[in-house]
């Protein structure tokens, strides 16, 4: 059996739709810019990768279920399904859920009902139809968890097609926790770079759209890989991360020696970019010597719970149009990522056949997929 | 390798504040737990618990007593590495975000506790267990409204057919606290039909599920199939050949219409049980706490099957199960 994408959606601080999202980063651009949605003057940290649709210091509840239903309903738009006629399931990968809006409710006295503090009713307007929508809070690496739980309800014939969704919106709690733990206030995210000062977050939402057998596919998912730590809460941990290498190595049956073109977790932080690339060379050996990497991170700030399926469509995308997009910002790398393909410029992906899509995040929870040429 | 078919419960276990340990669970579908306070220490010991919410703290309790019924919690490492963690829960670091973000709108980030930096991330509490007992295997947190307990015994029962983890530990937890009580407090009210807002429970529940091929002997029962019911939609007929039925909380009209139409037609013969009626909304913890009292209830028929249902509340669906013995 083999599994594809057939449809697909993204919005970044970078774009309002996947094409955009990759053609922006080909073009090395960056959507950081001052906070909107918060009062600057209570943090340090002064920027973020936000989606620009507010009024600055006018915020509003509930904007990633906004992002979600659009993305979802585009997602389904582009595979040309039709939810009513067939069994579809929808797997929702988030971080922060709507605890921004919780925040809002505490702060603000903006109204909240609790059924939308999860994505149910998000993904079931999207549809205009109610369908079985499960969110689950899995941190950074959300949407591959999503992308994987997705995999296997459709392996297990339990829909004929299965939506995996990644979505998140900055919370001002865990913006202002990552700045309070972080004393170099970094003004972007520079992901790899030896003189990288941390991680700055992202907004953003992902859709895809799974099937069996299609007759064609945007990419292919051969397998995604999970691991969890159970080390410590926040530091990543070079055993777990390699463990869910060999796992989607296993599962896809796509081994080190096949993958082409790696994109990286890469957040930017001093412990976080190093132990993921000790991890990439004790995993790929030799054959990590001249491996393309990129990473999106530097342009479009940590997306969080959409971060992991934002890189797998980005990574279609690079197969699809014929480049991928570079590091952006990368200037004097770190030791570590010596010999290794680092993507400084726009690149062709001639040639590519299978890429590897890393995520890791709180917890110790790793997800990595791997997807191959349509 | 031979597929993963039936799942069997083989350890459980329950955190309630001031519940005494060691009498029946079924007692709670009689009457109130005795209230006492939360001593977490009594369980876990002292160390390591400093730092952590009150959700986690609950859960790795109920976690620690299933692991020990099941015999695993002097086990060696290779024998809890491949263990899955699958935790439900809606309310579980509300406390955190509303304490740093109000800190932060009053003071500025250099006010808030570096230490709540985990409590940020709502996976926290299946993160806590994996690490206390070093479960390596998929780990996932679920907030998926008041249908998310079942749906967190199904997300095991996957995994464990998707061969992401040899044992899985589900947890249910919900906490109380004034924010969750607020929120609950303001729910909907007037979808709710009563005067009486619901009043948040406070407890963790914990189920071991295995493969039933390489279980143990001594099991609690095996879960049947799941069915899951989006908003909107009607429930298609019940199955009526159950000994036992839970019932969703009631704590909403469109679960209470529910229960009533269903015991008129169809489902009049199998004992109706409330597992919320003196336990307070356990929201996203009732589907796990439903499916242990189901498996103590079975276990002491010694036969026989249960259905276990709980949604239809705060605007959600509908999730059902069926536990046999």
């Amino acid at each position: 059996m083999k599994i594809g994408i057939t449809g697909m959606a993204a919005k970044t601080s970078l774009g309002n739709t996947s094409a955009e999202c990759h053609k922006a980063l080909c073009e090395a651009r960056e959507g950081i810019g001052f906070h909107q949605g918060f009062d600057g003057s209570k943090f340090n940290a002064k920027r973020s990768y936000e989606i620009k649709d507010r009024q600055p210091g006018k915020d509003r509840p509930f904007r990633a279920s906004e992002w979600l239903r659009e993305t979802v309903r585009d997602a389904i738009a582009d595979a040309g399904i039709d939810p009513a006629a067939s069994r579809v399931v929808a797997v929702v990968g988030t971080g922060l859920r709507e605890l921004r809006s919780v925040e809002m409710w505490h702060n603000d006295g903006a109204a909240i009902a609790l059924d939308k503090l999860h994505f149910g009713s998000a993904v079931s307007e999207g549809l205009s139809l109610g369908i079985p929508v499960y969110t689950f809070c899995n941190a950074c690496s959300a949407s591959n968890f999503a992308l994987a739980l997705a995999m296997d309800l459709l392996a297990a014939g339990e829909a004929d097609y299965a939506i995996a969704a990644g979505v998140d919106s900055i919370t001002e709690s865990m913006f202002g926790l990552l700045d309070r733990v972080n004393p170099m206030h970094p003004q972007s995210l520079r992901s790899l770079n030896k003189a990288r000062r941390g991680v700055v977050m992202g907004e953003g939402a992902a859709a895809v759209v799974l099937a069996r057998d299609p007759a064609t596919a945007k990419a292919w998912v051969k397998g995604v890989g999970l691991s969890c730590d159970a080390y410590q809460d926040t530091a990543p941990h070079q055993q777990g991360l390699v463990a869910a290498m060999r796992d989607a190595s296993e599962r896809s049956g796509v081994g080190p020696a096949e993958i082409d073109m790696l994109f990286m977790h890469g957040t930017g932080t001093l412990l976080n970019d190093q132990v993921e690339t000790a991890a990439v060379r004790e995993y790929f050996g030799a054959r990590a010597e001249g491996l393309r990497v990129t990473g999106i991170k530097p342009a479009i700030g940590h997306t969080s719970g959409a971060s992991a399926l934002v890189s797998v469509i980005m990574a279609a995308e690079s197969l699809r149009n014929g480049m991928a997009p570079p590091i952006l910002g990368l200037e004097d790398p770190i030791d570590e990522t010596a010999g290794m393909g680092l993507l400084y410029e726009p690149t062709a992906t001639a040639g590519i056949r299978n890429v590897q899509v890393n995520a890791f995040g709180f917890g110790g929870v790793n997800g990595v997929a791997i997807l191959s040429r349509s | 390798m031979e597929p993963v078919t039936t799942i069997a419960i083989t350890g459980l276990g329950l955190e309630i504040p001031g519940w005494e340990d060691s009498a029946s669970p079924l007692r709670l579908l009689d009457g109130p737990p005795v209230g006492g306070a939360f001593d977490p220490q009594v369980t876990l010991g002292k160390k390591g618990l400093r730092y952590k919410d009150r959700a986690t703290l609950l859960a790795l309790c109920a976690a620690e007593k299933a692991m020990r019924d099941r015999g695993l919690l002097e086990a060696g490492p290779e024998e809890k590495a491949g263990m899955g963690v699958c935790v439900s829960s809606n309310f579980g670091n509300i406390d955190t975000i509303v304490r740093e973000s109000g800190v932060i709108r009053a003071e500025h980030v250099d006010a808030t506790s570096p230490m709540s930096l985990p409590l940020a991330s709502s996976n926290v509490t299946p993160a806590s267990i994996a690490i206390r007992h070093g479960l390596k295997g998929i780990n996932l947190m679920l907030c998926n409204g008041s249908t998310s307990g079942l749906d967190a015994v199904q997300a095991a029962v996957r995994a464990l057919r998707s061969r992401r983890a040899s044992r899985v530990i589900v947890v249910g937890v919900e906490p109380s606290n004034p924010w969750t009580a607020k929120l609950l407090a303001e729910a909907d009210p007037e979808a709710r039909g009563t005067a009486q807002p619901a009043v948040p429970g406070d407890m963790a529940a914990a189920l071991i599920l295995e493969p039933a091929e390489t279980a143990p002997a001594r099991r609690y029962g095996t879960l049947g199939p799941y069915a899951f019911v989006p908003p909107g939609r009607a429930a298609k007929e019940l199955p009526s050949d159950v000994d036992a039925w839970f019932i969703p909380s009631q704590n909403g009209p469109r679960s209470r219409e529910f229960v009533a139409s269903h015991r008129a037609n169809g489902m009049a013969k199998a004992v109706c049980l409330d597992a919320t009626r003196h336990m307070g909304e356990l929201y996203g913890a009732l589907g796990v706490f439903q499916v242990l009292l189901a498996a103590r209830h079975l276990e002491e028929a010694g036969k026989g099957r249960a259905l276990v249902s709980n949604g239809l509340t705060f605007g959600d669906g509908l999730s059902m199960m069926i536990v046999n013995r």
